[in-house]
């Protein structure tokens, strides 16, 4: 699902890394410049100085940037702060990419976000509540879980979330890591990737696999399988 | 990161993308912008343009067929030239400028510098295909439907005006306008809004995705969108102006 050979970015270095499909990994930034790059690096939006990536079986090296798009297409990007355009409601945002993307029929997009809601713990009428809201207008769940919420909705290979945790209580955070749970165990050859900022929330999220990036470039990787 | 739209060197490759990515409408939230830029641009500012239309036929009708007794022939047929030939553009284009242009500028200047072209990319969405093809799209329609608004509320609203408030009624001035406006004037007065709006829409997405931006510069940036766009209003006329000769 990933491969990854010697990246080397502006912020961090990382040695060889094969995650394959089914896995929910952990990838521990020092910073969060550091965490973004790894996800601009990973889902090919920037270019590494040196080394390859390959995502779902595609090297990103060798992709032009149409093909790259249609590959994000098969990914779920989540991130709270950043992740959402601020001029769209955060129901406007839930329904882009799976619009965009799949052109679903509204009663088919609504009947997974039900599911989607029922597992992340959020009452429907709550949240279509705050599905009128902006981003800027919502609290941190709201935007964490709107967020999330689009990147499941287009039913991606892989769930790629980036500092998706930051604000949110314990309850919160553990409501959203049995969502993905749910989303990894409902269809055999999903993973996901979970970029932390600090290793605070390791424990939580019991990844099946972790990686941690270093800004001295001393990459240093542990399986936990 | 700010991120401009890849690929993006000025106007020109706007045209390139627009005609490549033409199919992208078929999408919904392609469409779904392609109308909201058409109800901001179109419907926000129909009554004005309407009204200010009127105002302008009445004005000009007044001033020459009394003012200047030259009759209504002549009064019409400057109402033609002026007004509905020259004056309606450039008052919806500027309605349309000034108001859903620097808009559209600054939403899309803020939108790069939040990074929300990186999260665009990151579904998988090219923003050409979200932000300027349906604009550019939008901005055409919204101007053909002003400079329409503006002309015929010109003719019925002036006449109208100029009926009540001189010895001029309104039926011989519509049978003067009648005899001397072929329809094909109408097609090509159409055609030119739909020319000029996209220009307009394209400029508004060069300035918004690809100029420099800061939040400091804003009144620079606003006047630099405002002599660009008036620069393409004289071209396009201009243009046309030649082609018609």
């Amino acid at each position: 699902m990933i491969e990854i050979h010697e990246m080397e970015g502006a912020h961090f270095r990382l040695g060889r890394v094969l995650v394959p499909a089914g896995e929910l990994v952990a990838v521990v930034a020092p910073t969060q410049a550091c965490a973004r790059e790894f996800v601009d690096l990973l889902t090919g939006l920037a270019a590494p100085r040196r080394g390859n990536v390959r995502l779902l079986g595609q090297s990103l090296n060798d992709t032009a940037e149409p093909a790259r798009l249609a590959l994000r297409a098969r990914l779920g990007f989540a991130a709270q702060e950043g992740g959402l355009i601020n001029h769209l409601a955060l129901g406007e945002n839930i329904l882009l990419g799976a619009a965009y993307h799949h052109g679903k029929d509204a009663a088919a997009l609504d009947a997974r976000l039900r599911i989607l809601l029922e597992w992340c713990g959020w009452p429907a009428d709550e949240a279509r509540e705050a599905f009128l809201r902006k981003p800027a207008d919502a609290t941190a769940f709201e935007r964490a879980a709107a967020a999330w919420l689009r990147a499941l909705l287009g039913e991606p290979e892989l769930l790629v979330c980036d500092d998706l945790f930051q604000g949110l209580s314990a309850d919160q955070r553990r409501r959203l890591i049995e969502a993905s749970v749910a989303f990894l165990s409902e269809k055999p050859g999903r993973g996901a990737v979970f970029v932390l900022v600090g290793d605070r929330l390791v424990e939580e999220l019991q990844p099946t696999s972790l990686f941690y990036l270093s800004l001295r470039g001393d990459f240093r990787a542990e399986s936990q399988a | 990161m700010q991120g401009d739209v890849s690929g993006s060197t000025g106007a020109g490759s706007h045209w390139t993308e627009l005609w490549r990515q033409f199919g992208q409408l078929r999408r919904a939230p392609v469409s779904a912008v392609l109308w909201q830029q058409v109800r901001r641009g179109a419907l926000g500012f129909f009554w004005l343009a309407a009204a200010l239309g009127a105002l302008a036929g009445f004005f000009t009708l007044i001033t020459v067929e009394s003012g200047f007794g030259l009759g209504i022939t002549i009064g019409v047929r400057v109402l033609q030239e002026l007004v509905l030939g020259q004056l309606a553009g450039f008052a919806a284009a500027l309605l349309l400028v000034a108001g859903p242009g620097l808009a559209g500028v600054f939403e899309l200047a803020l939108m790069r510098q939040q990074g929300e072209l990186r999260v665009l990319r990151l579904i998988g969405i090219d923003p050409h295909d979200l932000l300027v093809l349906p604009r550019a799209l939008g901005f055409a329609g919204s101007l053909m439907v002003l400079a329409f608004s503006f002309q015929l509320a010109a003719v019925l609203g002036g006449f109208a005006l100029t009926a009540l408030f001189s010895s001029a009624s309104f039926t011989p001035q519509m049978i003067a306008l009648a005899g001397m406006l072929p329809p094909w004037m109408l097609v090509v007065s159409a055609v030119r809004s739909l020319v000029l709006g996209g220009v307009i829409g394209l400029l508004v997405c060069h300035q918004g995705l690809v100029a420099p931006f800061s939040p400091t510069r804003m009144p620079q940036i606003a006047r630099q969108f405002l002599s660009r766009a008036l620069v393409a209003f004289v071209l396009v006329h201009g243009v046309f102006a030649l082609l018609m000769s």
